[in-house]
């Protein structure tokens, strides 16, 4: 464990990231342009989907793969049915439901991390991870509309005044699928089926030469925003909620690896499911969650989700999945 | 040359991804015109940085 934890650390793009905080906390100027944020964020959505896409083509999905879709759909419903009641106990419900969705969701660069790592310690995966992951991304955030609503019928019901007038589900569906990263990854993984290994050596010069830089690009540019987002909201994240944070992935993970023994799938497999159940979403969700629960705070689902989880799965968690694998997977 | 008139300026901040919404609707209520503004800050909403889309503001 010890040896695959300090492989991940020594990665440059992991480094880069660990950079980025350094140079956050010690408030340097460095700055990475939005613009050029923007563009590496949806380079890394089209370089995963095509080469999800393309490995689908040839490899094809077999049964394991539809099991793994199918627990992963299971898994984005699940885990925000558990961890509203939970987060409950110490956040507000509207709080207590974007949260819930949040991590009910997922994080394409933590996945795009995962897939990195099991790819340098010669771990085979399934194309088909990429399309669990897409799956992944709207049923959280359609638990959290539904948990919402139930909220806020329960404040009008107590008389606790009139809350404000939320979107329909029909419009936050819209707005859940048609989010330009969603349909960008979802596109360029029908591309990437579409054209085949031929599509794929084509576009090697764009989608896998330069990813690794570009990754470490962006995670420069993650770790300056974790450390600012540490440094300006701590008062806003309580103890409960950074255990909430730190421990809801390792949970969530093993659920992940329990439902994957259970169903036979393999070790990259079971892996890519635990990471992505451990994985909050801090780009698709949080922006929906802004005028689906408007209630809700971004210091507290965006912070916790981007602030605590993130640097956690990529630093400490990936590396500790990875190992428990092999506990199970001997 | 357009002869000046009165007007009520109303100025919105809010987090980027409600510029469509917010936009749409002030459009129905019958709005002249408007002006938005990509904004960073801070408040009771925690820190925006500007770094990510759903994490930045605009001013309207």
């Amino acid at each position: 464990m010890t040896s695959g934890m300090l492989q991940n650390i020594l990665d440059p793009a992991i480094l880069f990231f660990v950079f980025g905080v350094l140079a956050g906390f010690v408030r340097s100027n460095l700055e990475v342009p939005p613009a050029i944020v923007k563009f590496a964020s949806l380079y890394l959505l089209i370089a995963l989907g095509l080469k999800g896409g393309a490995s689908l083509a040839t490899g094809g999905l077999p049964a394991a793969g539809a099991l793994a879709l199918m627990a992963a759909v299971f898994i984005a419903v699940a885990v925000p049915v558990y961890s509203f009641p939970l987060m409950r106990r110490f956040a507000s419900p509207y709080d207590a439901a974007a949260v819930a969705a949040t991590y009910g969701s997922v994080s394409a660069v933590t996945f795009i991390v995962a897939q990195q790592f099991l790819t340098s310690e010669g771990v085979e995966f399934g194309g088909y991870m990429t399309v669990a992951m897409v799956l992944m991304e709207s049923p959280a955030i359609i638990m959290a509309v539904l948990l919402a609503s139930y909220v806020r019928s329960r404040d009008v019901g107590t008389g606790a005044g009139q809350p404000p007038a939320a979107l329909s589900i029909r419009k936050v569906l819209h707005e859940a699928f048609t989010d330009g990263g969603h349909l960008l990854l979802i596109g360029a993984l029908v591309i990437g089926f579409v054209t085949g290994e031929r599509g794929q050596e084509i576009m090697q010069p764009f989608t896998v030469d330069i990813f690794k830089g570009i990754l470490a690009f962006f995670l420069l540019d993650m770790g300056l925003l974790v450390a600012r987002q540490l440094r300006d909201s701590p008062a806003l994240l309580n103890r409960y909620l950074l255990a909430f944070a730190l421990l809801m992935p390792p949970l969530n993970a093993t659920i992940a690896f329990g439902l994957a023994a259970a169903l036979g799938l393999g070790r990259g497999d079971a892996v890519l499911l635990a990471v992505l159940s451990a994985s909050a979403s801090y780009i698709v969700v949080p922006a929906i969650v802004r005028y689906a629960i408007p209630e809700a705070r971004p210091g507290t689902y965006f912070t916790m989700s981007l602030g605590i989880t993130f640097p956690f799965n990529i630093l400490l968690g990936i590396p500790l999945y990875y190992a428990a694998s092999g506990w199970l997977w001997s | 040359m357009r002869a000046l008139e009165q007007k009520k300026l109303l100025t919105l901040i809010a987090p980027h991804n409600l510029q469509r919404l917010l936009i749409d609707t002030a459009k129905r209520c019958g709005i002249g015109g408007y002006t938005a503004v990509h904004a960073t800050g801070t408040g009771a909403s925690g820190l925006q940085s500007g770094f990510l889309d759903s994490d930045s503001n605009v001013v309207i």
